[in-house]
């Protein structure tokens, strides 16, 4: 954030104060939503809200002691540097409402279309194993939820389909593997003999099966840690961070780091969920134009009899026709590869300008190494 | 945090006993220079002595500060902040209320480092059990079995190596995981036992030096930035992780799909979320730094390491 001109301050001053004091008056009314009947003050703030509140006074109340210690011993320097420091709280204040206000508002709105298709398509979207009247998601639909509470019940059932396709992959490794090393034998004392193994071309399915089962339990650990990092965002991000940001960035030497801090609790706790939600329709969209991509087919597995011959029952044509392979590899290099990290890369992408513009110039590479 | 936080009354802690002594050493080179210039008369000598002081009383300040910010946080428990965020440690961290931040921080880590290892180590042991399933055969004789024989061999776990080739992918993670808490142990160790001791002083002492100011003030913002905010981070951290690790020791045998939940969960919590933490530190060294007259390009010298 660029320092306004000394000279300049004195004049922006005054009515960033009214405009500072005018906005806490009114944070009430913008944050809480509108109460039928009388209620306490832990009712009307979430917790986040009091705690950002409260670091927003703490911040005020230090800058004030330092501007009347410049007054009271005549030190202009001080007193510059409280009107400027005033100001930057000013902006953060500014920022915050405005930004945690209008992308709720948008969060909300978006998570409601969004639960309410997700109500309508949940079966045919391959969650018909999810119950879609959960409270929750009639919470969403009349505009109760968030964005956040969206990605988490979205990402719960991607996790759900994987887990039980993961447990149909390693079943069928394991009778594949069971039925190639099938070897039937006949010897007759040393005199010599015969063993035959009918199923062991199956063994060189096995390697796909191995890569599959790879990928989908790659994506199960995707999703599963994007699930555990929507829940800790959704904990701690705004009761957290976002009040410590605002503590920090109200003072020159550790501006940076709290810009940062702020730009990580939003970026994580609105533009991570809505992404989240842009995956959800490519999902739905893939499915809508791909209606067999919503499941991964059933595939026939080979069997043995009591004397070791071995049946096929079209295991092969199965494994290799578009029902089987085509789902799977969206949903374990698309949904669960490539997607996660653009997701990953779009809420750095805003962390950064978002940093840039609170105060904090954060290093581009670093960010996307770790993206 | 023994060796950084003051005993009360104990006097002063051997970083700011080196520091003093730093400084002491710093004035007395810089009088020494100045009678020198009034002995010469060389008003060049003198000029540049005053300019010294004055920056060397700079670096005695910033100990002061520094001295004060550690004391603060050194006495600053944990409950309190506990209690800003209405947030709590993962259980198994036993972090009590009346820990201070540096406490807890070891407290976290070392949680950390024990819950990934004992899942490691089951995970492990899942894999071996499978490994050894995988290689059972067996023989079925279905006619004439005694001098004729005629039947079938099977290997009923073959089929297991695909999981096995799964497992042990969520078992690098795991143990990425855990040298990943034992590296941040190690530095939080090492920020303990030899970051004040000696980069502080060194720090202070460099910045009263002419063509050494930089270097002094970089020395001394990345200690600040280290000391300072890394074992807040890790507090952050835990606090953040507290109420979503409800690990239980029994539950990786019911399923082996918990092996992967697992391996999610310790990534984000000790691979993922330390990362973020050194951007923040990087952001806020840099920016101290440049205060302090030094701007340093920490994120490639972090990319270096």
């Amino acid at each position: 954030m660029a320092k306004i001109r000394p000279a300049a301050a004195p004049r922006l001053l005054a009515p960033l104060l009214i405009a500072l004091i005018l906005v806490l008056s009114v944070s009430s009314v913008l944050f809480a939503a509108p109460p039928p009947t009388p209620v306490t003050a832990e009712q009307a703030f979430l917790p986040w809200q009091a705690t950002a509140f409260a670091a927003l006074i703490v911040s005020f109340l230090v800058i004030s002691m330092a501007y009347m210690i410049g007054k009271g011993f005549e030190m202009p320097m001080l007193e510059l540097w409280a009107k400027q420091e005033i100001f930057q709280v000013a902006v953060t204040v500014v920022f915050v409402i405005l930004l945690v206000t209008g992308v709720d508002t948008f969060s909300k709105t978006i998570a409601a279309d969004a639960a309410k298709e997700f109500k309508h398509n949940g079966g045919s979207l391959g969650f018909a194993d999810l119950d879609t009247s959960t409270v929750e998601l009639n919470k969403m639909e009349s505009g109760g939820g968030s964005a956040m509470q969206f990605a988490q019940v979205y990402t719960k059932s991607q996790i759900t389909y994987l887990a039980a396709q993961y447990n149909q992959m390693t079943y069928y490794s394991e009778t594949v593997g069971k039925v190639s090393t099938v070897s039937g034998y006949c010897y007759a004392m040393s005199a010599g003999g015969f063993s035959i193994m009918e199923g062991r071309y199956l063994s060189d399915t096995q390697g796909s099966l191995g890569g599959a089962v790879s990928a989908v339990s790659s994506g199960l650990t995707a999703m599963e840690g994007q699930y555990f990092l929507l829940k800790i965002f959704q904990g701690s991000m705004f009761s957290l961070l976002l009040p410590l940001g605002i503590v920090l960035r109200s003072f020159s030497y550790t501006r940076a780091a709290g810009g940062l801090l702020i730009a990580l609790a939003l970026g994580f706790y609105i533009v991570f969920p809505v992404a989240v939600i842009v995956e959800y329709n490519i999902f739905a969209d893939y499915v809508a134009h791909n209606p067999s991509g919503a499941t991964i087919s059933v595939v026939h597995m080979p069997t043995y009899n009591k004397w070791g011959e071995v049946q096929e029952n079209n295991f092969v044509a199965d494994l290799v026709s578009p029902g089987f392979s085509e789902p799977l590899v969206f949903r374990t290099v698309i949904l669960t590869v490539l997607l996660p990290t653009l997701k990953i890369f779009i809420t750095l992408t805003f962390v950064r300008w978002f940093a840039v513009i609170m105060g904090a110039d954060v290093d581009v590479s670093s960010l996307v190494r770790m993206g | 945090m023994v060796g950084v936080c003051p005993i009360p009354g104990a006097g002063v802690t051997d970083w700011q006993g080196l520091a003093i002594v730093g400084m002491f050493i710093t004035f007395c080179a810089i009088s020494a220079i100045y009678m020198l210039g009034q002995m010469f008369r060389n008003p060049n000598i003198t000029a540049w002595s005053r300019l010294e002081i004055y920056q060397a009383i700079i670096s005695a300040m910033i100990i002061v500060l520094i001295s004060v910010s550690i004391t603060a946080a050194c006495s600053t428990n944990i409950g309190d902040m506990m209690s800003f965020s209405g947030l709590t440690f993962p259980a198994s961290a036993k972090v009590l209320p009346s820990d201070t931040y540096f406490d807890a921080a070891t407290k976290e880590l070392v949680a950390m480092r024990n819950l990934n290892y004992v899942f490691y180590d089951m995970v492990r042991a899942d894999v071996g059990e499978q490994e050894k399933q995988a290689t059972r055969s067996e023989y079925k004789c279905i006619i004439l079995c005694g001098i004729f024989q005629g039947g079938y061999s099977i290997q009923p776990g073959a089929g297991l190596y695909s999981r096995i080739g799964a497992l042990t992918m969520a078992m690098s993670s795991l143990q990425l995981s855990l040298f990943t808490v034992l590296f941040q142990l190690w530095v939080l160790k090492y920020l303990e036992i030899g970051a004040l001791l000696i980069l502080l002083p060194l720090g202070t002492f460099f910045r009263s030096m002419p063509f050494l100011r930089g270097f002094g003030s970089a020395l001394i913002a990345i200690t600040i930035g280290l000391f300072l905010l890394y074992p807040f981070l890790i507090v952050l951290n835990g606090l953040m992780i507290g109420n979503f690790f409800g690990l239980s020791y029994t539950a990786l045998k019911s399923t082996s799909n918990t092996a992967y939940t697992y391996a999610a969960v310790f990534f984000i919590a000790n691979v993922f979320l330390p990362a973020l933490n050194f951007l923040v530190i990087i952001i806020f060294t840099r920016q101290l730094s440049a205060m302090l007259g030094q701007e340093v390009d920490i994120s490639r010298l972090a990319q270096m390491v």
